[in-house]
């Protein structure tokens, strides 16, 4: 199937900050680093932005960001999906540039969470909200405890077994040895997962995305004006978003997520499928939000995530390169991912990554799931 | 309400959620559907945690955390098989 872009939109540049532990850097310092990455990347000047996308500060996100940056937007927004807000914010991006409300649009995130020590094993609950009435005084690990639950019931339902669960981090960790700019690139093996201490049944250490520092920048104008600047376009082919509910205990059904929807509809905007997907970033705050993933977009059918990614299918020389960066397991986690899947998939349509580039990759896939399995956003990018 | 139901979904937690929690751990989060249809969260207790399992019926229990309140919990209410 040919890729046709139906949207006039791309992505034009794209920028990282130091990324790791980096305590001499505030949050808005870093997404600074990353926004100036993202204008020298693709030759956009600075005056030439007039639509900002940003969320992971509490309250005001894009007016503080504004602010900081000398941003004066015409469009902007602050939307908070967790981890899902990037990918969904090339939805209210193209759509803002589509509508002609902006003409070069910034999203960024960045956070100092792992230098700030700002992560609480029982999660950050706001006392007025029913989670903390009716979660809470149970004392669950939260977003752990969640996504364990729904391993739990993955288990239960098709069988899965924890060493299938742990070939997701073994697959990502062999892409991480790939990347020097990972965290996280010591060898691992299935057995060192399953050796490595439960923090909430079934999810071991090991299965459980980093606490980085870090920010990360992405430029997106129409695809006409991005085929005149520095680098490849990367055409935004179709996008998806879906959300469920909030608290995990709301679910609908903890093994069946909004990610089919989000992925229907994002493949259906593309005319494409899973099978025309060279490679794919899938949020993997957690292997089973991996294996959901894999399932619910349709990679494989419901309940044989586990046998899909025996053997490394989705590592190195994999039929399906899965999170090439190293993702959020080794690569970074800076609180939320979604921005460093668009990135890695920027990286790998426009070529020359060395041992870690897919050859020939033509139509990338990115899902992001913010709060536990509660949002998702998908969307798929093509070579220009 | 009959306070019966079944687990749906469960897991052992091995660290505590924050300080007030750390003299409990292990324990079993769970979700539990009521046989009425409601599902909520709750804790699995008078059961060894290896010994929760997901599907097994339960019924409630309700543990009194202070003057003003107490928590519905859930024990088990057919013999445990070991594991």
């Amino acid at each position: 199937m040919t890729a046709t872009a139906v949207t006039t939109v791309a992505i034009a540049g794209i920028g990282e900050s130091e990324q790791g532990a980096v305590p001499g850097r505030t949050l808005l310092g870093l997404q600074s680093d990353a926004i100036a990455a993202s204008l020298d990347d693709s030759g956009i000047a600075p005056a030439e932005i007039d639509g900002l996308f940003c969320t992971g500060i509490p309250r005001y996100a894009a007016l503080i960001a504004a602010e900081y940056h000398g941003i004066t937007p015409a469009f902007f927004d602050s939307t908070e999906a967790g981890g899902s807000s990037f990918p969904l914010f090339v939805e209210h991006a193209a759509a803002a540039i589509h509508a002609g409300r902006c003409k070069t649009a910034l999203i960024v995130y960045g956070s100092d969470q792992r230098s700030r020590r700002r992560r609480r094993l029982g999660g950050q609950i706001e006392e007025d909200l029913p989670q903390a009435q009716f979660e809470a005084p149970y004392g669950p690990l939260l977003p752990i405890s969640a996504y364990a639950l729904a391993a739990n019931r993955h288990m239960f339902e098709f069988g899965t077994r924890p060493e299938q669960l742990a070939e997701i981090a073994v697959s990502t960790r062999r892409w991480a040895e790939r990347n020097p700019s990972a965290f996280q690139r010591t060898p691992l093996t299935v057995n060192d997962v399953l050796a490595s201490p439960m923090i909430s049944s079934p999810i071991h250490r090991e299965e459980i995305c980093l606490v980085t520092d870090g920010a990360g920048a992405i430029l997106l104008t129409t695809l006409d004006r991005a085929r005149t600047l520095r680098r490849p376009a990367v055409a935004v082919l179709g996008y998806g978003a879906a959300t469920s509910h909030h608290e995990i205990s709301q679910m609908p059904d903890l093994v069946r997520t909004a990610a089919a929807d989000s992925g229907r509809r994002a493949f259906a905007m593309a005319g494409l499928g899973p099978a025309d997907v060279d490679v794919a970033g899938l949020y993997d705050s957690f292997t089973i939000t991996v294996l959901l993933a894999l399932e619910d977009l349709g990679f494989c059918e419901k309940g044989e995530g586990g046998a899909f990614v025996a053997g490394g299918r989705t590592g190195p020389g994999g039929s399906l390169p899965v999170n090439t960066s190293g993702g959020g397991l080794a690569h970074t986690h800076p609180g939320m991912l979604g921005i460093f899947l668009l990135i890695e998939a920027v990286r790998q349509l426009r070529g020359g990554l060395g041992e870690r580039q897919v050859p020939g990759a033509r139509i990338a896939l990115v899902h992001g799931v913010g709060g536990v399995l509660s949002a998702h956003a998908t969307v798929l990018l093509g070579r220009d | 309400m009959s306070g019966r139901g079944t687990v749906y979904a469960s897991t052992v937690v091995h660290r505590p959620a924050d300080e007030s929690f750390a003299a409990e751990v292990p324990y079993v989060v769970a979700l539990v559907d009521l046989e009425e249809g409601p599902r909520l969260m709750t804790r699995i207790v008078d059961c060894p945690a290896e010994d929760v399992r997901t599907g097994m019926p339960v019924a409630v229990r309700f543990l009194r955390v202070s003057d003003e309140a107490a928590l519905p919990v859930f024990a088990p209410t057919e013999p445990i098989a070991p594991a």
